[in-house]
């Protein structure tokens, strides 16, 4: 009998209780964090019967892909799942460049007026986007009063903004693009500067490839950001290009053209939508998975 | 690592390359983030009308700021605004912080459930944050107001505090979404600290409160002071904060004074640079305090190299 008692004593012992504890704490949370696409997911293939009835909470009885059907359609999903990719895709890609190379510049060279120019990087990330839209929004318009040309409600507004590094949350991606950068042993860059390296030359050789996990970083984080975007594509693009972000928020309205005649609006279709929406996102996030957070360890997105 | 300047190239050479490789970046900077802050405080003192010949200007000094914050619909949104702020702002770093000690410590699948406090990052949008309230209330599940034990028995005590809790619960959800990328910028800055430093708190036998309080913490201030101020942008810039509708309006054309609308937009940043650098006081580090032996000792050592000098 006392052989047991102390056998089990020593068993219960054995158990790392501290890591139990982490553990419990962290299923908890993540259950809080996930809730809402736990939610999202099982309501998606409710049926109507499954919504009304109270017994329901969490495995629907009568499992349905009419949601999806419906999702889709009002959605345009396939269409507009191309069109989203491919051009946020191209404002992706252009940041990432544009970025980069400005990160590069920061960290090679010195020059007059660095710290100042430094500095805007910060305030351009800290003041409210909502202040500098409007400004950006009137000076496209003059644009259209003073020369004719018609940049609003095309992908105008955003290539410019893109090319000329004013992307969403470009400066959080310099900031990232300068902490790597300024792990690169400088001897290096001077080697390449004794070995007649032109600056983008240098760029490529030097930082470049040996940074992919970093790229990737600001790839990623670039389409994100981009992706999730509504203030600046409702200002700027328009319905120019459909994106999957703007249907989905103009779902109610498009349900009644687009959503089948004898359908009343329900919460499961719009779940469906939301669904969707973040599919390719997840998608892509699953994909670049082992680079990306590679990349986010090795970065060290710090402090200033 | 040392800061090596490069001696060899000559200064204005690099001044030429810099500046123009930066050009895009600081065409683009001068053009749609210096230019429009101060034009849009220029347009604060002025009413903006748009007719028939073009942009009409019309000085009217501070017409336009005693108009905001006298009408209602914005101070209203704006004390929302402030409120919101100082509540979400405690609980994120603190949940964040917790979090990050959390996922540093040696245990199995640290990968999944770094995935998961992560996705918010990747997921969140207005268009996703409008289905949340579509979801369900799941504060509502946690926590029901007046039937929970414990909320009555602190409502009793403080109903302020009660419905500080309540409101906190409610939005639980949205304030542990924006944790995000705090979490890793606080697991970054956890990493920083050295093993050593914790080694020699053990030997001089700190309890581990001690090593929180005097070690870990003090370390977390700057990485704080960042988290804060990514915090306030994203929080600002979601649809959930009271002021986006007012400040989206001159943006989806439905406002026609652009001087009001400028002179919203503008509070609502003077407001996140007050709350930044109240943030940015309140974190800075300090000089710590020496114990009064010390200081006396000091005095004396200073004053001996006084006399030895003379």
């Amino acid at each position: 009998m006392k052989d047991k008692l102390s056998s089990v004593l020593n068993r219960l012992k054995k158990v790392n209780w501290g890591n139990l504890f982490i553990y419990l704490i962290l299923i908890s949370l993540s259950f809080i964090f996930l809730l809402p696409i736990i939610q999202m997911v099982s309501m998606t293939f409710m049926s109507t019967s499954d919504l009304i009835s109270p017994e329901v909470t969490w495995i629907p009885r009568e499992p349905t892909f009419k949601n999806l059907q419906v999702a889709i359609a009002v959605l345009d999903y396939f269409p507009t799942l191309i069109s989203s990719i491919l051009y946020i895709g191209l404002l992706a890609f252009i940041q990432t460049i544009v970025t980069g190379l400005t990160g590069f510049v920061f960290v090679r060279y010195n020059f007059k007026l660095k710290s100042v120019l430094y500095a805007l990087i910060i305030v351009s990330f800290v003041v409210p986007i909502q202040l500098l839209l409007i400004t950006r929004k009137l000076t496209f318009v003059q644009m259209n009063d003073l020369f004719g040309i018609q940049m609003m409600s095309t992908m105008g507004p955003q290539l410019v903004f893109g090319l000329l590094g004013q992307g969403v949350n470009a400066s959080i991606i310099i900031l990232i693009f300068i902490n790597f950068f300024k792990k690169v042993p400088f001897d290096l860059f001077e080697a390449a500067a004794i070995d007649g390296a032109s600056a983008l030359q240098t760029f490529w050789h030097v930082t470049l490839k040996i940074s992919f996990s970093t790229v990737m970083v600001a790839f990623v984080f670039s389409f994100v950001w981009h992706w999730n975007d509504t203030i600046i594509t409702n200002t700027f693009l328009g319905d120019s290009v459909t994106l999957l972000n703007r249907q989905l928020g103009l779902f109610d309205s498009l349900f009644a053209s687009r959503g089948g005649g004898d359908n009343d609006i329900n919460e499961a279709y719009k779940m469906a939508g939301t669904l969707l929406t973040m599919l390719p996102i997840l998608a892509l996030y699953f994909i670049t998975q082992r680079q990306f957070t590679q990349g986010i360890e090795s970065s060290g997105i710090t402090g200033q | 690592m040392a800061k090596q300047t490069n001696k060899k190239v000559k200064p204005q050479e690099h001044n030429k390359i810099a500046f123009a490789l930066l050009s895009p970046w600081l065409l683009g900077n001068l053009l749609f983030v210096v230019y429009p802050i101060i034009s849009i405080i220029y347009m604060t003192f002025n009413n903006v009308y748009k007719d028939v010949n073009g942009w009409n200007y019309e000085w009217v000094g501070l017409d336009n700021y005693t108009f905001a914050f006298t009408n209602p619909v914005f101070y209203q949104a704006a004390i929302g605004f402030i409120l919101q702020l100082a509540t979400f702002l405690p609980v994120i770093i603190i949940a964040s912080m917790l979090i990050a000690r959390l996922l540093i410590t040696d245990i199995n699948h640290k990968g999944f459930f770094r995935v998961v406090f992560f996705l918010p990052v990747l997921l969140l949008s207005n268009s996703i944050m409008d289905s949340f309230g579509a979801a369900g209330d799941v504060g509502a599940l946690m926590i029901n107001g007046n039937e929970n034990f414990i909320i009555s028995m602190i409502n009793s005590y403080s109903p302020f505090l009660a419905e500080l809790l309540v409101s906190i619960f409610s939005d639980l959800i949205s304030i542990l979404w924006f944790t995000g990328i705090p979490i890793i910028l606080f697991i970054n800055a956890l990493n920083r600290i050295d093993e050593s430093t914790y080694e020699a708190a053990h030997v001089d036998g700190a309890t581990p409160w001690q090593i929180l309080w005097k070690i870990t913490l003090p370390n977390m201030k700057s990485t704080a002071v960042v988290v804060s101020v990514f915090s306030i942008v994203q929080i600002g810039s979601f649809n959930n904060n009271p002021l986006y509708e007012l400040l989206s309006a001159p943006l989806t054309g439905s406002s026609s004074n652009f001087g009001l609308a400028a002179t919203y937009a503008f509070s609502y940043s003077l407001i996140v640079f007050l709350f930044i650098g109240l943030i940015a006081y309140i974190l800075r580090e300090k000089q710590p305090k020496l114990s009064l032996v010390l200081r006396q000792n000091m005095a004396k050592a200073e004053q001996e190299e006084v006399k030895n000098e003379g």
